[in-house]
């Protein structure tokens, strides 16, 4: 009811009312992007008034007197622009769209190239499950401390504010692009095109309004594919890295609108790497990118832009620390082995998410536009394991009884296990042969055995499987309502079918595979109901490319709606915002599994979920240089489906007292722009209440999987950043930027602990982790950079980075009451020593980084320019940069040894080297 | 200017507000099990109200008058983490100890849950209590031989009794220094010091181990499940240290010289033991090794006073030696006269002094290889048993038949526990009596009888009724010995001796042998056929 008033009281506001109208109208947009410039100043210089853009780069003047003029607009980091311009009673000239070029263009060209390249890196391990996704915003060039942040905090996976992706929305072309599932975007779908094909994108940094969408505590990013905007020419590049891939050849052209109105941008690129930095990691990707708009008029055009990236890459895994001595490599990667001689990765990645979005954008008036799009995108994602039988031996190389650790109390065995692991490389990488052999014993005993009492693979590769099918619907309004205010509003729609299961990649030799569950073989040999994964095809026999396991869609919709009003005065800036939702998701199994007879298969309950949110931000413009800046928001999210479902392999059921979150944030920040001083002070705040965690691990004790759901999270992210740069001469500016936060968990949730092999009974605990925290980001960085612009078209930049105060990801078994450690520790004394050493949550290492990077822009004629970036990270090859860490959830339950399932970290390589070749014209 | 840097300030104030404030992660909180249940009896009172003087009963616990469930506290003073005590625990109270015989199976020991200093709240309505062997304990109902005895309760039974209560606290035991003599003292008969020192923790100090520094703590567990140790005082009192072949230490040297023992206080068929927790309960031992620092005790009867002042006419009776005039134990000397080696022999020891001998019936094989011919023994009789089997005076167990009591065959153990071994042996001054058969027909009255059984005894110008045929046969044999004037005497040969098969010799000899006496006939038993000499 109360939403219904507010519209209108918006729309009510909308209803034209101008005393007078003889002005101007116009768009200010970035020259190199295309994106809009909020905040431009814009001025009648002779008459003196002055206006500043919105959100959308929209500006009006409507209290002008007739006559002859000049417009000056002005932005921070731009050149002026200015119009001579003449102005007639009742009519509002529409100058159109006032392109601004940064005031050093070259030098952004110089960074773009550069800074793509590590955005480009950062994404690839977007979807790795052990790493949460870095959703970097490659930072609006006025803002020094995003664009460090995004950057130069690359190494440690740095996440601004500490937030995780699924707090930053990302859209394309005003439509919602994270998904439902995860409530992320991966940067992976864009295929590393980042830099040519998406490079026209506004950033909306925080809490800070945007004119495509509420926005996100985290910030928000627009690409826009809209082919007019795209500068025409051509755009190629060649490049050289030490990564996890090493060539990347890009190209890309652009018609720009020609005189029929079609305008055309096409885009290809490939990254190939045999082996990665990484040993055994290959990287194979290809991309394309069509971008076709028809301009009908002024007020219509049409857009159709496609796009997709198959991708097929090898990967890595966390090891522990005496994984990495032994090995004595940092990069030490566990998931490859000789085979056929060469090596075999059992850990790929396949991924392919072609997209087609389609936008008409109406602008009936002046001030007025309406962009209206559907876009409908395939998630593929696959990742492939080993999978084996319960009495098969572990093939994992990296297991802990394969590690000397586990024979230190038999010096003899301990000593063996040490040498072989130093001096024998089979030894620590997987043994391909000897499952192919396991499968191939079994073959032989098949011979002359009947049919049904045949065995099959003892070990298969597998490929699990989690695809989305989206389909996408947006309508975004974006109105001036007069000089000083504009109106935001919007609908938008998704569709998702998920899919998740797994397939029989390769059989290894053997003639099928089995599908039961392994561990509930052992655990109820005497229920075979018990262990079926399909009770509708028990004893189902699989081979290549068939599915097991589990199979189950989850279907969910999502609906919402927004509306925003900006008002820009003199010396206020204001806006507010008001968003909608309603969220549903239902799961559809596929297979009746045993352990949930009833449970499992067909349609589930479907879920539902209202939520809102409120906005509000306040700048107040001192003078033309500084300026304080409030913002505040409150929201409630749905919670995200696959984190909803207790064990949705087994069973439809959800996490107790599903619910939706709260986020309550607020930040507020000074700002100076001097000519040769300029930077930010911002303070943020930010609690989020009734949160669920999700995870899952193979626990030994009792030899099954077991999922935890954690519920009733509260979490509180507070800090400080900072961002100066200042110009010491007019081509050196040296730049600060840096970040003193706390990101913590503030309560003890609880835990329901649920058994996979159903050997139990769902069990409840509090989690004792208040104060633990947020895992996988470094607390507190600094970064002090030179840029020296130098004479010649040459860029030189050269930057450290001090980050630390990263920990570990806390493991849940480590923070509960255990309930016999009082056995091996029976004084109040020594207990309570040993359970802070339990409790403990480690840190990863503090690391320093430096990076250097030179270019040089050579304009070979007037169309032609050639430009040459190379670029060095970590020049003093720290190699002991610990990027991501996690403590093992397995618990030793006998002596409560920490150090028997010690912490797995990640590592950063040494140095990295990136050289790109590229030319326009 | 001014305002600019003001709202600087107060922006990093609040800045450094919200990150000032960092504690520390939060710990789950430990747990220890606890209980409301309080007690309400003490352990003396439960012993004394279900006491019983029989050596195997149980009983089962009712509840209390006025309806409340039994409940006790104390604190648990026993572990079986070394497991030389086993699927036992002691609890002690204020007022004494007692223990608990539980079935733990192959699990983890008590002693993870049930620690030492840890205080346990036993609910002990419906529990059974009883003896085992003279061991007043808590178990469930078993029996032996027909007679009811406390055996071992499940584990789970015990667990649903028994609540731990907070952390162990060592501080909070009583160890009871005591000397040996003062346990030896307590004689069966006296029910309330039974009680009272039964399961009880206690310490002695000055004490020296008798194999201080030579012997393990406990024979390897397929040689025997446990070994008894003996303790002497500065005196020579004597008490039993008992440690399992199964304890983690027992392949450990017993400590040399002197120094203190902290144990529970076992009791087994009316002797006292001590069990240890662990090797570590024996406190500052130092000094020079073992027995030979310690004096012996001397004899202080002759084996003739002795046979004489415990003789019953009776063929068969058993009856428990006392203590001497002053107090102190019954101690005699002998030197063995007899080998088992040949097997001729069979779990039997014979000794003599100067006045007489005595044979000892031993559960055992190979008593020559402890016991060797010629080795001078003392023996501590106090509380040991003489008595008579078929006739036969000679130290042994208590044993019947047919409702009539007899000596049977003692532990070996128990013998051991008993002797100290005095010098090397030395066959050489083993003397044989001379003597003639007629004499030994003879000898028939009780005096006699005491003189000659067991007796080395030596017949010259003897022959063999049987010479030339082998010494037995697939049973034991009586062979005959005669001599010039025809008078006849058995000789009785084991069918399971090494020299069976051989043959009897021929003409006239020497022969030597001890007397043995079976239901009125006397029988010469060969050591081995070097006793024939022809």
């Amino acid at each position: 009811m109360r939403l219904k008033l507010f519209f209108l009281l918006l729309l009510s506001v909308a209803v034209p009312s101008m005393a007078r109208n003889a002005g101007l109208s116009g768009t200010v947009v970035d020259n190199a992007t295309g994106s809009p410039v909020a905040g431009a100043s814009v001025m009648l210089g002779e008459q003196g008034i002055y206006v500043t853009t919105g959100v959308a780069g929209d500006f009006r003047i409507s209290n002008a007197s007739a006559g002859k003029d000049f417009v000056t607009v002005a932005a921070y980091g731009y050149n002026d622009a200015v119009k001579e311009v003449e102005i007639y009673d009742n009519q509002i000239v529409e100058l159109g769209v006032i392109r601004l070029t940064a005031s050093d263009s070259e030098g952004a060209v110089f960074y773009e190239e550069t800074q793509d390249m590590v955005f480009d890196q950062s994404q690839l391990e977007d979807e790795d499950e052990s790493t949460q996704a870095v959703g970097a915003l490659s930072g609006a060039s006025d803002n020094v401390y995003y664009s460090v942040a995004s950057y130069d905090f690359q190494p440690m996976y740095f996440k601004t504010r500490g937030y995780n992706s699924e707090y930053q929305s990302t859209y394309i072309n005003g439509i919602y692009f994270n998904d439902l599932a995860r409530g992320r975007f991966s940067y992976s779908t864009l295929g590393g095109m980042t830099s040519r094909a998406f490079r026209n994108r506004t950033n909306v940094i925080g809490l800070g309004a945007a004119d495509f969408g509420f926005g996100d505590i985290g910030g928000s990013t627009n690409f826009s594919t809209y082919a007019a905007d795209y500068a025409p020419g051509f755009n190629g590049s060649v490049s050289y890295t030490n990564s996890n891939y090493m060539f990347r050849a890009m190209a890309t052209y652009s018609t720009g609108v020609n005189k029929h109105g079609w305008a055309m941008t096409v885009s290809a690129i490939g990254r190939y790497a045999d082996e990665g930095i990484v040993p055994g990691t290959f990287y194979n990707s290809g991309g394309y990118f069509l971008a076709l708009q028809k301009v009908f008029n002024p007020q219509h055009s049409l857009t159709l832009t496609t796009f997709g990236a198959p991708t097929q890459r090898a990967t890595s895994s966390p090891v522990t620390e005496e994984a990495v001595e032994l090995a004595d490599d940092y990069l030490y990667n566990p998931n490859w082995g000789y085979w056929d001689g060469e090596k075999r990765n059992a850990r790929i990645v396949e991924t392919f998410d072609p997209t087609t979005i389609i936008n008409w954008i109406w602008k009936p008036k002046n001030g007025t536009a309406l962009n209206t799009g559907a876009a409908v995108r395939w998630i593929n994602y696959s990742k492939s394991a080993l999978e084996w039988g319960g009495n098969s031996a572990d093939p994992r190389p990296d297991y802990y009884r394969n590690l000397p650790s586990y024979y230190k109390d038999d010096q003899q065995a301990f000593d063996l296990y040490t040498d072989l692991w130093r001096n024998d490389e089979s030894m620590r990488q997987i043994n391909w042969d000897k499952m192919y052999y396991a499968n191939e014993l079994n073959n032989l005993q098949n011979q002359g055995v009947a049919d049904e009492d045949k065995t099959g693979s003892s070990y298969i590769l597998e490929d699990r499987h989690s695809n989305q099918f989206n389909v996408m619907f947006n309508s975004m309004l974006n109105h001036r309502i007069n000089d000083f205010m504009s109106l935001q509003a919007g609908v938008g729609f998704n569709y998702t079918k998920a899919s998740y299961y797994k397939t029989v990649r390769d059989l290894l030799g053997g003639e099928f595979w089995l599908d039961v569950d392994k561990y509930s073989e052992r655990d109820f040999p005497d229920q075979p109901a018990m262990l079926q994964n399909d009770l509708n095809n028990p004893d189902r026999r699989v081979g290549k490319g068939d599915r097991f396991g589990y199979d189950y869609d989850i279907n969910a919709i999502k609906v919402n709606a927004w509306v925003q009003n900006v008002i820009n005065l003199p010396q206020w800036d204001v806006n507010y915002a008001l968003n909608v939702s309603y969220t549903q998701f239902y799961r559809d199994g596929n297979m009746r599994n045993g352990r949930a007879p009833l449970n499992s298969y067909g349609k589930g309950d479907t879920h539902r979920f209202d939520n809102a949110g409120l906005k509000a931000g306040a700048t107040y413009k001192l003078d033309g240089r500084n300026f304080f800046t409030i913002n505040g928001l409150y929201e409630t999210r749905a919670p995200l489906f696959e984190y909803a479902y207790v064990s949705p392999r087994i069973k439809d059921e959800t996490i107790t007292g599903l619910s939706s979150e709260r986020i309550l944030s607020g930040d507020i920040s000074y700002n100076w722009n001097y000519r040769r001083f300029r930077g930010s002070i911002t303070g943020f705040w930010t609690e989020m209440y009734d949160q669920t965690e999700r995870t899952s691990f193979y626990d030994e004790q009792f030899g099954t999987f077991l999922n935890y759901a954690i519920t009733g999270i509260r979490k509180q992210h507070k800090g400080v950043e900072i961002g100066l740069a200042y110009k010491i001469t007019p081509s050196v500016t040296a730049t600060l930027a840096g970040t003193y936060s706390r990101y913590q968990y503030k309560n003890n949730p609880t835990s329901i602990r649920s058994f996979e092999n159903g050997a139990q009974a769902d069990t409840t605990s509090t989690l004792y982790y208040k104060n633990c925290y947020v895992s996988g980001t470094p607390q507190t960085a600094v970064n002090l950079g030179i840029d020296w612009a130098a004479p010649g078209m040459w860029f030189f930049n050269v930057n450290g980075s001090w980050m630390g105060d990263a920990y570990v990801s806390a493991a849940p078994s480590r923070h509960e009451v255990l309930y016999n450690l009082w056995e091996l520790y029976p004084s109040e004394e020594a207990l309570t020593q040993k359970i802070e050493e339990i409790s403990a949550q480690q840190k990863l290492r503090d690391a320093f980084v430096l990076n250097a990077s030179v270019g040089k822009v050579i304009y070979i004629n007037r169309k032609v320019s050639l430009n040459i970036n190379v670029s060095v990270n970590n020049v003093l090859n720290n190699r002991k940069i610990q990027t991501y860490g996690y403590q093992q959830h397995r618990l030793d339950s006998r002596n409560y040894d920490i150090n028997k399932y010690p912490n797995k970290y990640s590592y950063a390589q040494g140095i990295k080297a990136f050289v790109n070749v590229g030319v326009r014209f | 200017m001014k305002l600019t840097k003001s709202y600087v300030a107060s922006l990093l104030l609040m800045a450094g507000a919200f990150t000032a404030c960092e504690e520390d992660i939060a710990c789950p909180p430990y747990y220890v099990p606890t209980t409301m249940l309080k007690a309400n009896t003490t352990i003396a009172d439960l012993k004394a109200e279900y006491w019983d003087d029989a050596t195997n009963y149980i009983k089962q616990i009712g509840t209390k008058e006025d309806g409340e469930h039994v409940i006790i506290a104390g604190r648990v003073i026993s572990s079986d983490r070394t497991g030389n005590i086993y699927k036992s625990i002691y609890i002690q109270d204020a007022t004494g100890a007692l223990t608990f015989s539980v079935d733990n199976g192959d699990l983890d020991s008590l002693a993870q849950r049930y620690k030492v200093g840890g205080e346990v709240v036993i609910d002990l309505t419906d529990a059974y209590i009883g003896k085992y062997a003279g061991l007043q304990q808590v178990g469930s109902p078993g029996e032996y031989n027909g007679t009811p005895q406390a055996s071992f309760m499940e584990l789970e039974a015990f667990e649903e009794h028994a609540h731990v209560n907070g952390f162990p606290n060592l501080a909070l035991i009583d160890t009871f220094t005591t000397t040996i003599p003062e346990i030896n003292a307590i004689r069966s008969n006296n029910a309330e010091k039974l009680r009272q020192w039964q399961s009880q923790l206690i310490r002695i100090d000055n004490v020296a181990f008798e194999n201080g520094g030579v012997a393990p703590f406990a024979e390897s567990p397929t040689v025997a499940s446990s070994t008894n140790q003996t303790l002497l005082d500065a005196d020579g009192n004597r008490i039993i240290v008992r440690n399992s072949g199964y304890a983690t230490f027992h392949s450990r040297t017993l400590p040399a010289g002197t120094g203190s023992v902290v144990g529970v206080l076992g009791y087994y068929n009316g002797t006292w033991q001590i069990l240890l927790r662990d090797y570590t309960d024996c406190i500052g031992f130092s000094g020079d090794g073992g027995s030979s620092s310690v004096p012996v005790a001397e004899a202080n009867t002759t084996i003739a006073d002795l046979k004489a002042e415990y003789w019953d006419d009776a063929t068969n009776y058993y009856k428990t030696v006392g203590t001497a005039a002053d107090g102190g134990d019954i101690v005699i000397k002998g030197r063995v006269i007899s080998s088992d080696k040949t097997g001729n022999i069979f779990k039997a020891l014979y000794i003599q002094d100067e006045t007489g001998a005595l044979s000892i019936s031993i559960d055992s094989y190979d008593l020559y290889k402890t016991y060797p011919l010629g080795q001078e023994i003392l023996i501590n009789m106090t509380g040991a048993g003489i008595g008579k089997y078929a006739g036969l005076q000679q130290m042994g167990a208590e044993s019947e038949y047919n409702g009539t009591p007899q000596t049977g065959r003692m532990a070996l153990s128990a013998f051991k526990s008993r002797v100290t071994v005095v010098g090397t042996d030395d066959a050489s001054k083993v003397t044989a009596v001379t003597t003639t058969i007629d004499v030994i027909n003879a000898a028939t009255s009780a005096e006699a009888l005491r003189q000659w059984q067991n007796r080395l005894v030596r017949f010259e110008n003897v022959r063999f009724v049987e010479a030339g045929q082998p010494y037995a046969g697939s049973s034991n044999t009586n062979r005959t010995l005669t001599d010039s004037s025809g008078n006849k005497i058995i000789v009785r040969n084991s069918s399971y001796a090494t020299f069976k098969g051989e043959v009897l010799p021929s003409g006239n000899g020497t022969v030597t042998g001890v007397l043995g006496y079976f239901n009125g006939t006397w029988q010469l038993l060969l050591r081995d056929t070097d006793d024939c000499q022809f």
